[in-house]
């Protein structure tokens, strides 16, 4: 157990606090303690605010309770706890944004006590963050995306010269990061010193907003003008981003002129992004402008297949093919179900089957329980026995009325969280204790009697597809 | 009470939200799945959506995911959607420093498009920085209503999963679970009678055992059945 003075306050805050409260607002902090000074980091600015306004007096409180004649003082900053160890395990190194600096911070910021400590003045970006496992060798072609493949890796060869700029368009979740992180790598393993930056356009935005606020633009303008090649992915996020935009047109042109290669990728042609400046749009389609498709079946079945085998899975063919015939809308969506399948078989210990799928994916395929009420209870039930809804609501008590409406009084308590005097009142303003031996007297002629046993099946099996 | 005074909430005794004080036994593959994916064992997706009815326990599996992250030495935050979305996007900020975020009913922004942007925002920063987000809702993805395609398409990519309501065996021992947290002791005779006379989902039956908490205390009684129908004024 760790009885450092922050874990003795986190413990004692974790007792006081309900849960909703710590888990938001003190679990993210993150202590240094150096001689007498307690520094806690906060992911920003809004939640340094925040703790200090609310939970300053008793963090100090309870530090004087630790050490009576000699508490802590406490400070506070935006960052993270410098971290000696450097890079993410999946990328050569990070690009304009550094791993220590508490997220939102960059290149472009204002060091803090955290960055100096973590990355002193080599903070300069060095490589890329391009992820390593995006490669052509693992992309799946097919004729949805043949030819935006066939491209960038032209792209990737001659970097510069083949297609510049090279725009790759399409709906989410068609394998445009992928081709973007793979023209990265093959640049890299012909040109290993190459400067690469990858990113999402909001990280751009990002970027230069920082830059702005702490007079850094110059630096912004010499990084981002150096790199080798700038891939850049959903453009159409600029959209509205005036100065944004400026900048990125500036940035474009220098990059262009000295032979660096763009790559931008968007969900929609150039000429059809809107809010974004048409002198932009235009200079968008000066290269090669490429569209992926979402993938027929054949290569959603080779997506499927390909990902189990990376995972050391046997994907029949039978199962593939069950999966890609229902889903069809994009490749994350087929690799999110796989993710759930694989997940699931291990845990679970079970064989991957088409049954084991179709319970697997339930939600995905359509079949999940709906939200059941009691009104869709009586309808169903009054349907299935082919009496009316009136029957069952009403005083009569013949069986060919009084079994159906015990029927769904005991549906309701299975399949709804309702109370049971509610039941009560939704079956004509019957008393709890009525619904309560309606679920008794259900329960014992589904052991006894096979027909009530097979009919309460059917029914929840109608009410929960 | 001094400290007291500064906090925005009233203070609570606190409910142990842990994996282990979860009960429901439909529900274990989906804690090994958790455990799993916050030690990032094997080649873990970023992101992992859990979905289920209203008082399912979902925020219940997070909270217990995060406390779970701490003890394994990982940095963790808990954000709830009902209250985000009354601050500025920009609590979100930074936190993709943060090994695993947990972000609470999601449906409650469904449809906010900025709230949709800040979120596929951060999904981004995560993956980025190879971090990890662990996400509830009540509907699967599909039903959230959310606009941005962006972010739908991303939260299908990691891991789902639907969580089980508890059955009526599994309310009766995660309430007495509560009650004996809260130094009360409830017999089975008068759970099932809260469970047969009131509402019967878990989040309004731990309203009502607050409720008996605080009226047991304030009266001086034992909680009975005779004290309970008092208390909701039950015939």
């Amino acid at each position: 157990m760790d009885h450092s003075p922050w874990q003795r306050c986190l413990s004692v805050l974790q007792e006081e606090l309900p849960a909703q409260q710590f888990s938001m607002w003190i679990r993210p902090l993150q202590c240094v303690i150096d001689e007498n000074v307690m520094t806690l980091y906060a992911p920003n600015r809004f939640v340094l605010d925040w703790v200090r306004d609310k939970y300053v007096n008793r963090i100090n409180e309870l530090l004087t309770l630790n050490e009576p004649s000699n508490p802590l003082l406490l400070r506070f900053d935006v960052g993270s706890k410098p971290i000696i160890d450097s890079l993410a395990n999946n990328s050569v190194e990070t690009s304009a944004t550094t791993k220590n600096t508490g997220g939102n911070e960059s290149l472009f910021s204002k060091s803090s006590p955290a960055t100096k400590n973590a990355e002193p003045e080599s903070n300069i970006p060095k490589k890329t963050n391009v992820r390593l496992n995006y490669t052509f060798d693992n992309f799946v072609e097919g004729k949805s995306n043949q030819l935006a493949r066939a491209a960038a890796s032209q792209v990737a060869d001659n970097p510069g010269t083949a297609y510049n700029p090279l725009f790759i368009y399409g709906g989410t979740g068609l394998g445009k990061t992928h081709l973007l992180h793979a023209v990265g790598n093959g640049i890299l393993l012909n040109k290993p010193n190459a400067k690469i930056a990858y990113m999402h356009s909001e990280r751009f935005v990002q970027d230069m907003v920082r830059a702005l606020q702490n007079n850094a633009m110059e630096k912004f303008k010499q990084y981002y003008r150096s790199v080798d090649a700038l891939l850049i992915d959903d453009i159409q996020f600029f959209a509205g981003k005036e100065r944004t935009q400026e900048e990125f047109f500036h940035t474009f042109n220098a990059l262009l002129e000295g032979n660096q290669q763009v790559i931008l990728t968007s969900d929609r042609y150039p000429k059809e992004i809107n809010g974004v400046d048409d002198r932009l749009k235009s200079r968008f389609g000066w290269g090669l402008t490429l569209a992926i498709e979402p993938p027929e079946l054949e290569t959603r079945v080779a997506i499927l297949k390909r990902k189990a085998q990376e995972n050391q899975i046997n994907l029949a063919d039978e199962v593939a093919f069950f999966i890609a015939k229902r889903l069809r809308s994009n490749v994350r969506e087929l690799e999110g179900a796989l993710n759930r399948v694989m997940a699931n078989a291990n845990f679970t210990g079970r064989a991957i089957t088409i049954d084991f799928v179709r319970e697997a994916l339930r939600d995905l395929l359509a079949l999940q329980d709906k939200l059941v009420t009691i009104d869709n209870i009586q309808k169903t039930v009054a349907e299935y026995y082919k009496i009316k809804i009136a029957d069952l609501l009403s005083k009569r008590r013949n069986r060919s009325v009084a079994r159906p409406r015990q029927i769904a009084m005991a549906l309701s308590k299975e399949l709804t969280n309702h109370s049971l005097p509610e039941i009560g009142d939704a079956f004509g303003g019957r008393d709890h204790t009525t619904v309560l031996h309606a679920c008794r007297k259900v329960k014992s002629l589904r052991e006894e009697t096979h027909d009530i046993k097979e009919d309460y099946s059917n029914l929840i099996r109608t009410l929960s597809s | 009470m001094k400290q007291d005074a500064q906090l925005t909430l009233k203070v609570q005794l606190p409910d142990d939200e842990t994996f282990a004080s979860y009960k429901s036994e439909a529900n274990l593959n989906i804690i090994s799945q958790l455990k799993a994916f916050i030690e990032q064992q094997q080649e873990t997706p970023h992101g992992f959506y859990l979905f289920g009815l209203p008082s399912a326990g979902k925020s219940h599996l997070l909270h217990a995911s995060s406390s779970y992250a701490a003890q394994s030495g990982k940095t963790s935050v808990c954000l709830s959607c009902a209250e985000l979305k009354d601050l500025p996007v920009a609590v979100l900020d930074g936190l993709e420093q943060i090994d695993l975020i947990c972000l609470d009913d999601i449906h409650l922004i469904a449809g906010d498009k900025l709230w949709e942007q800040a979120i596929f925002d951060l999904y981004n920063r995560v993956l980025e920085q190879n971090k990890y987000l662990l996400i509830s809702g009540n509907e699967s993805v599909q039903q959230l209503g959310i606009s941005l395609p962006d972010l739908v398409s991303r939260l299908t990519w990691g891991l789902t999963e639907q969580v089980k309501p508890l059955d009526d065996i599994e309310k009766i021992t995660a309430l007495q679970h509560r009650a004996t947290q809260r130094g009360l002791s409830l017999s089975d005779e008068v759970v099932k009678f809260l469970l047969n006379r009131l509402s019967r989902d878990m989040g309004s039956l731990t309203k009502s055992l607050d409720e008996l908490d605080k009226a047991s205390i304030q009266e001086q009684r034992k909680i009975t059945i005779p004290f309970i129908k008092e208390v909701f004024n039950l015939h």
